[in-house]
């Protein structure tokens, strides 16, 4: 819990809110896989793509410390298993790591401001691109991580990193806009 | 106990479904596409979606490319430029035009080559993230599309099928980590497999350091993984490298058929002994010259110089390959 957090407890959700928390989430992973799919691609040319659903997943563990957070961190990285590479549960297992790191960090550290958030989605991007490493060498055949894979990562981190700022903005302005918060 | 529970609910839940990834990534590891519960539902209301921005995408492509490069040219004179700025979207579209034509013609040449069920599919999506390599296809099972069918385009192989939802399907590229091509060195006839890197691009893996292999040399698969035909091209050798220690030599593949640049492609649900029956028959009723890209599917027959390499070894392919 930030200490913003840890001050002014706030009042308890209604069920409304949630729902349309829920929905706002929902809406923004689609967007975001939409996205990585298909403009990204066209955009980077191929070679790097920014992980705009990590930096969602990244968003969850900072604000939402609840079931409802890591099983969307879970859920969003179920979305992403169905439309990258072939092993099931990879991508879940990496953004659920992530979130739980980032949600242990923000209980213990200042989080509310845009350098921290950066910060977070960098580190984020590193720590998902190792957990996938780990386990493709655990259950795949991967037989050494070269330069260039780690170079890749990098990349991605960077570029991650410099979306923070709007994609966060977005899905403030979303949450505003449904009325998910004041 | 209640009150344990109560403040570590968030660990607790993260612990839960960090379990359950790694189970569900220990049973898709052995048993690909085994246990995937959401995977289908997910492909399916997301393929609409992915269709409609992709369209949206190339089209406003084409209009970038069609436009904005004249810019200078309108500020001479506006009637001109109105003028000049509907024959180039003119022009833009029948080029569009004569490529798809091209393309099309290309892979009805190489539909006719293929005795069994083929289904021609247009690729929607590419791979969300940069650490893999696979294509969402906008045809599923309701076309005849199944798992494990081997996908290609004039050129040479893309990959196989993946993952299959009733309008849609993934393919798992050949450059992919995971994936793994049976293949022969068509000069020597030595054999190994063809499998993806994690920062891009493709090795020929399992060939012994001794073994004839140089570069230059056209990749083409062996047949022998029951998911290809035999001799279909699948790239050619960039780099040899015998420096590193170990039994096997390291070489990089450059694929044939480029996935960033391919549009279309042809599914077919045929078995490699059937395709391989069916290749020495031309393409007789083929409409207009034939395509020397497309004769060059199957790859000019050179004579062997050295005898089959590592007969003991076992059929391996694309998914076999992916797992241990």
């Amino acid at each position: 819990m930030s200490l913003s957090q840890a001050t002014h407890a706030p009042a308890a959700p209604t069920l409304g809110a949630e729902v349309r928390a829920a929905a706002i989430y929902a809406l923004t992973g689609s967007l975001a896989l939409l996205l990585q799919t298909t403009v990204l691609h066209t955009l980077t040319g191929d070679r790097i793509i920014p992980d705009l659903a990590l930096i969602l997943c990244v968003f969850l563990g900072l604000h939402e410390h609840s079931v409802a957070g890591a099983t969307g961190a879970f859920l969003l990285g179920y979305l992403l298993d169905s439309f990258s590479g072939s092993l099931v549960g990879l991508n879940a297992f990496a953004m659920t790591t992530v979130y739980t790191l980032v949600y242990l960090i923000s209980r213990r550290l200042w989080m509310d401001n845009a350098v921290s958030s950066i910060a977070m989605v960098f580190l984020g991007t590193l720590v998902k691109g190792i957990a996938i490493l780990s386990a493709l060498a655990a259950y795949l055949t991967i037989e050494r991580v070269s330069l260039g894979a780690v170079q890749v990562l990098l990349a991605e981190a960077l570029l991650a990193a410099a979306l923070t700022p709007l994609m966060f903005g977005f899905i403030r302005w979303e949450q505003r806009v449904f009325g998910a918060i004041e | 106990m209640l009150e344990f529970i109560r403040r570590n609910r968030v660990l607790l839940s993260s612990s839960f479904f960090l379990l359950c990834s790694l189970a569900l990534l220990s049973v898709n590891a052995r048993h690909p596409g085994r246990i995937d519960p959401l995977g289908r539902a997910f492909l399916e209301v997301m393929a609409p979606f992915q269709r409609v921005t992709s369209t949206v995408v190339g089209r406003s492509a084409d209009l970038w490319h069609a436009y904005v490069g004249l810019v200078g040219v309108a500020r001479e004179n506006g009637r001109m430029r109105a003028r000049l700025h509907d024959l180039e979207r003119h022009a833009t579209e029948q080029s569009e035009l004569e490529l798809m034509n091209r393309r099309l013609k290309r892979l009805l040449a190489l539909q006719r080559r293929l005795p069994a069920t083929t289904v021609s599919a247009e690729i929607t999506g590419r791979d969300a993230t940069a650490w893999f390599e696979s294509l969402t296809l906008n045809k599923g099972e309701r076309d005849g599309i199944q798992s494990g069918m081997p996908v290609l385009a004039p050129e040479g192989v893309v990959g196989i099928i993946s993952k299959t939802s009733p309008h849609a399907s993934r393919v798992l590229l050949l450059t992919d980590p995971n994936s793994g091509v049976d293949v022969l060195v068509q000069r020597t006839r030595v054999r190994g497999i063809v499998s993806g890197l994690l920062e891009k691009g493709a090795i020929l893996k399992y060939v012994k350091r001794a073994d004839d292999v140089q570069a230059g040399d056209r990749l083409v698969t062996s047949g022998l993984d029951g998911i290809f035909p035999k001799g279909v091209s699948v790239g050619r050798v960039a780099r040899v490298s015998r420096k590193d220690r170990g039994l096997f030599l390291y070489a990089e593949v450059t694929p044939t058929a480029d996935a960033s640049r391919i549009e279309e492609v042809l599914v077919t649900a045929a078995s490699g002994a059937e395709l391989l029956d069916a290749r020495p028959r031309p393409p007789a009723d083929l409409v207009g010259p034939p395509d020397p890209a497309m004769l060059g599917l199957f790859g000019p027959q050179e004579p062997a110089k050295a005898g089959p390499a590592h007969p003991s070894r076992g059929t391996t392919g694309a998914r076999r390959e992916g797992t241990r």
